[in-house]
């Protein structure tokens, strides 16, 4: 049993609330509107890197009193910031509600951007991704944002990159951060043990200081006819190739994401899959093979990822294909329907017990669309599709349109199978 | 106060349920005793092989049937091998209890152990044995338990080496799991929506005669082991990975609790003394923490961090100048109790979702013989003071193993920085 209820604090800042009857904690964050496709070439990692400084330190409290505060309140705290979203959370035992609702208003006001303290966190932030482009499975989600979204802030790297990183200063930041706050849609999002009235209360006491109007800006539209590239990077120190392959799809927004994601799970996404039963199951060569959905509030990016060796991947490559005939031909069957609706529904309940899961999903569903659904109400959406609709999105499995990024003990001559055109295959070269 | 039902079906043997409030959903796993520890050098990665062919077909199902049965329940199953402990479980809604307790019946007392199909999970295995290989952080730790355990069991990679699993015969898989796995001691956990009759009346499996029938004994390893250092070089590596560890209490040890209050002061939170130190004073690196191990007899205690090698020396020294410094002088009071406030609130946080209730009850009953509650770990924690929790910084890990992988030989440099000076090179 939950209980969500919203109230509009100003046009662009709403206080979201759910009641958890099973919890005793809480779960309590600020998203925005923010991420690093609003970033410039010049200014790409601002986002993430302010991100990292509210953490460290305000008018009156050192990084470290931070820390020391809300470990001694037993709360734990985090932040994210993604292409779209960003945020900042914690996770408390629901009596310590006012003073962590305290601490979290004293350091998102106060915040310093120290210029010490900001040049040690521009050193971190290089360390983070220097150890990022290292770990195969990270790089080749941002190799695949290259090629999907070329020159376009979609495809820049959450964390910036090192020249962009070493270039901010104080004022970037202050002016950053400033806009953000006195500009882009704002949710307070809180799921767990707590009543709306007792968040309104303490929210009212604040002076909220904001522009009176709902600035939306809307991002630019990324180009819906790229060209198939496949980047790669050969790491000869390595045993095993992975493989990132993504074509584009409906954005975030568009409501048949639903069916989209039956539809994923069917092909790709679980166990009991075409795919896996395929390459895991039957042919016993792939210990890794994922279908997903990458959906953002204008695009989307479907794909698949696989980790295998040289010969392996080149007959993967092979079956997917079948398979996409075999699919494009005969549709899904209502037994794999059924099935996949029940996952897709189970997944999202079991996922939703979590209050930290609730308090993300509902603070970034209403920035994206000014509305928050109840899980029941997106369970509802799954039990009202029908088997002719999600064969219908059959058409949407356009992989004959891939793009690619992979990484591995492999050289151009071993990509000379992959139906690209070899001068659309980059290799990519470390900065 | 508490929701926790506990039935001896025969020694060794237990079934245990907690209830929680408002839910609707349930987890439930069996834990056997049986893991990589048991394992001897031809048998590594037996029992995790095991666990995948636990998937792999019943007498009633293949593969594809298991994973649709589950998916179409809206279930989530899997399996787990660690070093002592190895089983299933299942995250369900209540409603579908009957269906989840004759699944896991099914698949532990018929599976089918098909040879064809072990040859081709072998390859898999192989493959996923490469694959964490690959992956810089996690080669340390398989390495750092491989020097400090030498020739015990512990030092055995959970999944085997490519070697042991080539040559694991599908003969010597089934024999394991009759002869050893099922017949090591058990124990059937499940949290959250979940009455404990019901359960007990649906459950086939505890008739099982084999179950518990014979536990897995175990040796103590050797912790007078000498002290080693690894150097691998990666050239396609940015960054440095490292770790180093010693050997300390154990998880039956009481003062385990001590333990992970020290381990939040010295690296394990945000204001502990390496981050506040390496990552918020000196800006050098963006990953290092301190970690606590546990094992039924032995527990190991160490720090990781990645950097950028060229500033290797000064992270090590701004991280052995804390430890030092942290191991003479002790805990400060308002540490210790920011300490037990942090780790007594991270119990309560963690332990609101029946999955994490499931396991720990498990991992109570299987190690301890007996259910911890939440209550008393807290009150565990409440009870050390100023002088018990600084008996236990007295014996911080300064003798040491490292492991360390970086893009360019760091040998020199690692001899320069003290500590033992016999750097092996792994190619």
């Amino acid at each position: 049993m939950t209980d969500i209820q919203i109230t509009q604090i100003n046009p662009r800042v709403t206080l979201i609330t759910e009641e958890l009857n099973w919890v005793k904690s809480v779960s309590m964050g600020i998203i925005i509107a923010s991420g690093s496709r609003y970033e410039s070439p010049i200014n790409n990692g601002i986002t993430h890197l302010a991100e990292h400084m509210i953490f460290k330190g305000s008018a009156d409290k050192t990084g470290n009193d931070i820390a020391k505060i809300t470990e001694s309140l037993g709360a734990t705290v985090d932040g994210f910031t993604s292409k779209e979203t960003s945020g900042i959370y914690f996770h408390f035992l629901s009596e310590k509600f006012d003073n962590i609702f305290n601490i979290f208003f004293q350091i998102l006001r106060n915040a310093a951007f120290d210029s010490v303290e900001l040049e040690k966190e521009k050193n971190v932030v290089l360390q983070e991704i220097a150890q990022a482009d290292d770990d195969p499975r990270e790089h080749a989600y941002e190799l695949l944002a290259q090629v999907m979204f070329p020159d376009h802030p979609l495809s820049f790297p959450i964390a910036g990159t090192p020249k962009t990183v070493a270039s901010f200063t104080r004022d970037d930041l202050l002016n950053w951060y400033r806009f953000n706050r006195s500009n882009r849609r704002i949710c307070f999002s809180i799921a767990g043990n707590i009543k709306h009235a007792q968040v309104l209360d303490k929210l009212s006491a604040l002076e909220m200081p904001y522009l009176d109007i709902d600035y939306w800006q809307a991002p630019v539209k990324p180009n819906y006819e790229v060209e198939r590239k496949l980047i790669f990077q050969s790491r000869p120190e390595i045993k095993q190739i992975h493989t990132l392959a993504g074509f584009l799809t409906i954005p975030y927004t568009d409501s048949r994401r639903y069916g989209l994601t039956v539809l994923n799970n069917i092909i790709g996404g679980t166990q009991s899959s075409r795919l896996y039963q395929r390459l895991h199951e039957q042919d016993a060569i792939l210990h890794y093979i994922q279908m997903f959905l990458d959906l953002y509030s204008d695009i989307g990016i479907w794909g698949g990822y696989h980790i295998s060796n040289q010969k392996n991947r080149e007959i993967s490559l092979r079956v997917v294909f079948e398979e996409n005939a075999k699919l494009k031909q005969n549709g899904i069957t209502k037994d794999e329907f059924a099935r996949s609706i029940n996952y897709c529904k189970g997944m999202l309940t079991l996922a939703m017990e979590n209050p930290t899961a609730r308090m993300l999903r509902n603070g970034q569903k209403y920035l994206y669309s000014k509305t928050v659904m109840t899980l029941e109400e997106s369970l509802a959406m799954y039990d009202k599709l029908t088997l002719d609709e999600v064969n219908g999105l059959i058409e949407l499995f356009n992989f004959e349109d891939y793009s690619a990024a992979i990484i591995g003990p492999i050289t151009r001559k071993d990509l000379g199978q992959i139906g690209i055109a070899p001068e659309k295959i980059i290799e990519y070269e470390k900065a | 106060m508490t929701n926790i039902k506990v039935t001896e079906v025969k020694p060794n043997f237990s079934i245990i349920t907690e209830t929680m409030p408002n839910l609707e959903s349930a987890s439930i796993g069996i834990f056997f005793s049986s893991g990589s520890r048991f394992e001897s050098e031809s048998e590594q990665g037996i029992n995790h092989l095991i666990e995948h062919m636990l998937f792999k077909g019943t007498d009633k199902k293949n593969a594809g049937d298991i994973a649709k049965f589950a998916e179409a329940k809206g279930a989530v199953i899997d399996g787990f091998t660690t070093k002592e402990t190895s089983g299933i479980y299942c995250r369900y809604f209540a409603k579908n209890l009957d269906d989840i307790a004759s699944l896991i019946d099914e698949i532990i007392t018929s599976s089918k152990f098909d040879p064809d199909l072990i040859e081709k999970e072998k390859n898999i295995v192989l493959n996923e044995i490469s694959e964490s290989e690959d992956i810089p952080h996690e080669y340390v730790f398989q390495m750092l338990n491989r020097i400090l355990f030498g020739k015990h069991p512990l030092a055995h990679p959970i999944s085997g080496t490519i070697d042991s699993v080539k040559k694991l015969s599908s003969r010597a898989v089934r024999d394991y799991y009759y002869e050893k796995f099922l017949c090591s001691r058990v124990c059937i956990s499940a949290a959250g929506k979940i009455d404990h009759d019901q359960l007990l009346d649906k459950l086939q499996i505890k008739n099982n005669q084999l179950i518990a029938s014979k536990p897995n004994s175990t040796t103590k390893p050797d912790i007078n082991i000498p002290k080693v250092r690894i150097m691998k070089t990666r050239a396609d590596l940015n960054q440095l990975y490292s770790a180093a560890a010693d050997f300390t209490f154990s998880y039956c040890d009481e003062e385990r609790y001590g333990m992970i209050l020290l381990n939040n002061i010295w690296g394990g939170s945000m204001s502990s003394r390496l981050f506040s130190r390496v990552r918020e004073k000196e800006g050098l690196v963006y990953s290092i923490f301190s970690f606590i191990d546990l094992y039924s007899d032995i527990g190991l205690m160490g720090a990781f961090y990645i950097s950028d090698p060229k500033n290797q020396s000064r992270v090590f020294e701004c991280g052995y100048e804390e430890t030092v410094k942290l191991k003479e002088h002790g805990v400060t009071q308002s540490e210790l109790e920011r300490a037990i406030n942090y780790c007594k609130s991270l119990l309560v946080l963690g332990s609101e979702d029946p999955m994490s209730r499931m396991i720990r009850n498990a991992k109570h009953q299987l190690l301890l013989n007996r259910i911890v509650t939440i209550e008393e770990s807290i009150a565990q924690f409440e009870k050390y003071d100023i002088d018990t929790i600084n008996e236990l910084t007295r014996q911080l890990p300064l003798n040491y193993a490292v492991v360390n992988v970086a893009p360019v030989d760091q040998s020199d440099e690692i001899k320069k920085s003290g500590g033992p000076q016999n750097v092996v090179r792994d190619q």
